[in-house]
């Protein structure tokens, strides 16, 4: 083999810095006897003492933090140090441990010399060292004079569903409990809101019945605005694995690209973005008219229902809406092929166990809450909910959007238990719970009834002390990049660097860069806490390794700015030293504040998640409940049991009963089509483009661009363009592309494909470089229920710039750009 | 001075070379250039030094193609590339089989090899009458 002498020092500067970091690639040393996995396998029944594994001094539980699946692995350290990653063979999950290239790198994370590790402060516009002390002193002067100045509501709070359920609950009591204000939101509101409104209007309770058990109970799956493969790829290798051994079980995959996904799919719909609640329409029409549909579960559970559910309707009343959606129509708007649509009706009502899989192809859009409600309608008339295998089940982006941000009620219309804020009873209960008339520091000493600002109009609100029009003054971002993530960023930016913005982070990010206040984050294996996955279930990640000099968890950041703005009693973990017994004096006050809702996670104390290892499923009442698979099923679902204790009334001979709403039935609504706000094609912007993940990368890439391997991977984003459109604009593979919306531009090179929709384009969603930040393109319309932004549909036209250009810079915001920042 | 630089080199090519044993990491046989896997690899590529065309299809068929886990998953990137993979590369996603091997398997010079039964890069492996990976 030539080695080139290039080649050679690279290879000795990899091996040099893998054993920095402690790695070891190839050594040959037994693998240690494992210290905290309690089933791990004996040697003696293998032949692996041979094996050269990994040489760690302990594996220590955790779950992978790059999507929403809750993968649980074991983190392997080594003299103090992350030296691997294996999945955990128990779970429930990432069945049989398998893991995802994010996953099986992703402790690299923590050792990348981008690591945060001091407090900055903006002085004369720049970024300067500074102490802890200095940092939050600031904080708690600007926050205690806007208080006084502007009000309450003039501080704000920006969460994320990748912190912790413990950082997330206890900046949520400090906000709506200690300072009286609702004005804090979170990131899941740009991903998930339309799924939890689509919930809690049709069955009046958020998150799903079943469980990731039903993929494999299940005879029919229906995937619909979801790349699984890529952007939840453990469960996608879940469903494959399942259709491999049932080649019977039907896979049906509804999305405007012919992504991977549809690689098992006995059927592909496709659909223009914006246009799939025609099919969910069409699909009902031909399984009512072919007398599919389940007349019995219609009888008992259905309540059909016009405009916002609040007007009652009958069946008939629905056959006549429906009506209009024939497959010859459907196939008009949204260019599915009408026998398509016949032959998914049949599937999905006549398999006997039909399960829908969605994520952000429905939620972000700006019908996103009616696209849940018209999934939900399906599985109502064919009666495909309650039994294995049968589950309306809407997948969640982020490892914690569901059991921290959810749950706990971390929104800006929400409390603990996922309740709103506005109805007085929980409120009060809260209130009283909290104890908020004897801690607040809000004069009105109570929980404020209205609901704050959901994200987009939160920054929309957001700006300096001489914007009159802009009420909101300072926010708290953790673990969250909004300069990069929000829709239209070219309105938000100015916005966030107006105004006092102070950002908890483990790397420089786009967010930082406009930062007033910078603080540096401990990473999640460094400090540990619970995560709450898409199904309901609850896993604890085990502090594994000190935490990186300068670096402090959010939670012990949360417990200061509590301390000094005079919420030391009322947060009674912050003065607590050890950061684990602070979280569990956190984790300890949210079970006891939820134990009388259905979301309980009362019987999932701290020592119990300690020792297991496949978490814990709510509603889970007692320490000897085994956690719940299937909800609203008498036998299953523990708030049968004890109903009133929960707040509802089942009658006794209910075998099945959606308690969320008083009748227990679920809500059938008589949705139209006809997308309310999405951008439409116009002569001058004549592409439809959609946004998305890849497989290798993980939101806005400050992770993912900074792990080798995925990096490399994915080293910048793109736009794909069906060939007959390249053939239009004479473009080639690579050519650069200017694509532009009414609200701004990228840069792009071409990527031709035939996998999507003539009209339609697509790109990823994770460069941070300024010219290929697809959100400056994307529309900030939301829905009007959910407040979530249509990420999914912009208008845009694309202008050949040049012919191909090197743009593989793996580009990440580094430390010495947080003072310039440019996003060109 | 000569016989210093000579020494000098020698002892760095030495220390290269244990590093390099150590880590498992090898230099990419040609330099990448920023070049995804598949421009050279897959099938009908038009570079000038074209790859094995048949390992690629033999991937892009398989469950690990299926399931997106692509080249640089197990060969790493152009800094980290490693030619064949070692358990722990297969360790991370599959700990059961990994860790528990109820089977002879010649582990030759360099421990345990998964790839002594699971055949690259298909990954399949013969039938076995007893079940080689379940505890």
């Amino acid at each position: 083999m030539d080695i080139s002498r290039r080649n050679l020092i690279k290879s000795t500067l990899a091996a040099s810095a893998a054993a920095a970091a402690g790695l070891s690639l190839g050594c040959k040393k037994k693998e240690a006897a494992p210290t905290t996995a309690a089933t791990e396998t004996p040697a003696a029944t293998t032949t692996a003492a041979s094996a050269s594994t990994v040489a760690v001094d302990k594996w220590v539980k955790g779950v992978c933090r790059m999507c929403g699946t809750g993968c649980s692995i074991y983190v392997g350290v080594k003299d103090g140090k992350m030296v691997a990653i294996k999945g955990n063979v128990d779970s429930k999950t990432n069945t049989k441990g398998f893991l995802c290239i994010k996953g099986m790198n992703i402790w690299k994370v923590a050792y990348h010399p981008d690591r945060l590790t001091t407090p900055l402060i903006r002085k004369n516009g720049k970024l300067e060292p500074a102490t802890w002390d200095e940092a939050l002193t600031l904080i708690e002067t600007k926050f205690k004079e806007f208080h006084k100045k502007y009000g309450y509501d003039s501080v704000a709070y920006y969460g994320s569903g990748q912190c912790t359920t413990e950082e997330s609950y206890t900046f949520n009591k400090i906000w709506k409990g200690g300072f009286g204000s609702n004005m804090m939101d979170g990131n899941p509101r740009l991903c998930m809101a339309s799924a939890v409104a689509g919930y809690l209007s049709s069955f009046g309770s958020d998150e799903p019945a079943g469980a990731y058990e039903d993929i494999e109970n299940a005879k029919c799956i229906f995937i619909t605005g979801s790349n699984t493969s890529e952007a939840h790829p453990i469960l996608f290798r879940r469903i494959s694995s399942y259709k491999r051994q049932n080649p019977d079980v039907k896979i049906i995959v509804c999305e405007p690209r012919k992504t991977q996904t549809s690689k098992i799919a006995d059927l592909w719909m496709p659909s223009l973005p914006g246009t799939d609640l025609a099919i969910f329409n069409g699909m009902a029409r031909e399984i009512i008219k072919n007398d599919w549909h389940d007349k019995e579960f219609i009888a008992r559970h259905a309540r059909f229902t016009q405009g916002d559910g609040t007007e009652a309707s009958t069946f008939d009343e629905y056959i006549k809406f429906i009506e209009k959606y024939t497959p010859e129509y459907v196939e008009k708007v949204t260019g599915c092929p009408a026998a398509s649509v016949k032959q998914a009706a049949e599937w999905f009502a006549k398999s006997g166990a039909t399960l829908s899989l969605w994520c952000m192809g429905l939620n972000q859009r700006s019908n996103g809450v009616w696209a849940n409600n018209l999934i939900h309608n399906l599985h109502v008339i064919t009666g495909n909910i309650g039994k294995p295998g049968a589950d309306p089940f809407s997948l969640t982006g982020q490892p914690n959007a569901c059991g921290g941000v959810r749950e706990t009620g971390s929104l800006a219309h929400l409390l603990p238990g996922c309740r709103p804020v506005a109805v007085e009873p929980w409120r009060k209960y809260v209130e009283s719970y909290w104890k908020v008339a004897e801690h607040s520091i809000n004069p009105s000493k109570a929980i404020n009834p209205k609901p704050g600002f959901p994200a987009v109009k939160l920054f929309s609100s957001l700006g300096g002390e001489n914007e009159a029009d802009k009420p909101v003054k300072a926010i708290l971002i953790s673990t969250t990049n909004p300069a990069q993530t929000l829709p239209n960023l070219n309105k938000f930016v100015p916005n966030i660097k107006n105004a006092f913005t102070v950002v908890i982070d483990i790397f420089p990010t786009r967010t930082a860069q406009l930062a007033s206040v910078v603080l540096p984050a401990s990473f999640l294996y460094e400090k540990g806490g619970v995560y709450g996955c898409s199904e309901r279930r609850s896993f604890l990640t085990q502090k594994a390794i000190e935490p990186l000099e300068g670096t402090k968890a959010d939670l012990w950041i949360a417990c200061q700015i509590a301390k000094r703005m005079g919420l030391e009693k009322f947060i009674a973990w912050s003065n607590e030293e050890d950061i684990v017994k602070m979280a569990e004096m956190a984790w300890n006050d949210y079970i006891g504040c939820t134990a009388n809702t259905e979301k309980t996670l009362a019987g999932a104390t701290y020592k119990r998640l300690m020792e297991s290892t496949t978490g814990v499923q709510w509603p889970c009442p007692s320490e000897d409940h085994p956690g719940t698979y299937k909800r609203y099923v008498r036998g299953m679902d523990p708030v049968f049991d004890d109903p009133k204790k929960y707040g509802y009334e089942i009658p006794e001979d209910a075998d099945m009963f959606f308690y969320g709403r008083k009748d227990g039935k679920i809500n059938v609504f008589m949705r139209d089509a006809e997308p309310k706000a999405s951008e439409k094609i116009s002569k001058e912007y004549p592409f439809l483009m959609t946004t998305g993940r890849v497989i290798e990368q993980w939101h806005t890439g400050t992770m993912t661009m900074r792990i080798p391997e995925t990096a490399a991977a994915h080293p910048n984003s793109y736009i794909e363009i069906h060939v007959n459109d390249a053939k239009k604009l004479g473009l080639s593979q690579g050519d650069m592309v200017k694509v532009e919306s009414v609200r701004g531009e990228n840069v792009l090179p071409v990527r031709v494909v035939n996998m999507t929709l003539e009209g339609v384009c697509f790109v990823p969603m994770h460069d941070q470089k300024g010219a290929r930040m697809v959100n400056f393109i994307c529309n900030d319309v939301v829905d009007a229920t959910s407040g979530e932004p249509d990420y999914k549909v912009s208008a845009v036209k694309i202008t050949k710039v040049s012919g191909p250009q090197k743009v593989d810079d793996k580009f990440v915001v580094t430390k010495s750009e947080l003072d310039s920042p440019t996003f060109s | 001075m000569k016989r210093n630089t000579l020494f000098l080199t020698l002892l760095f090519l030495m220390v290269c070379s244990v590093a390099m044993a150590q880590t498992g990491a090898t230099p990419h046989p040609v330099e990448m250039q920023g070049k995804d896997c598949a421009v050279c690899h897959a099938p009908g590529s038009t570079e000038e030094i074209t790859a094995d065309p048949a390992a690629y299809t033999e991937w892009s068929n398989s469950l690990h193609g299926l399931n997106n886990v692509s080249c640089l998953t197990c060969h790493g990137d152009e800094s980290t590339f490693k030619a064949d993979s070692d358990i722990n590369t297969c360790l991370s996603c599959h700990p059961q089989e990994a860790t528990v091997i109820n089977a002879k398997v010649d582990a030759g010079s360099n421990g345990l090899v998964c790839t002594s039964c699971h055949s690259v890069h298909n990954f399949t492996a013969a039938p076995q009458k007893t079940k080689v990976h379940s505890k």
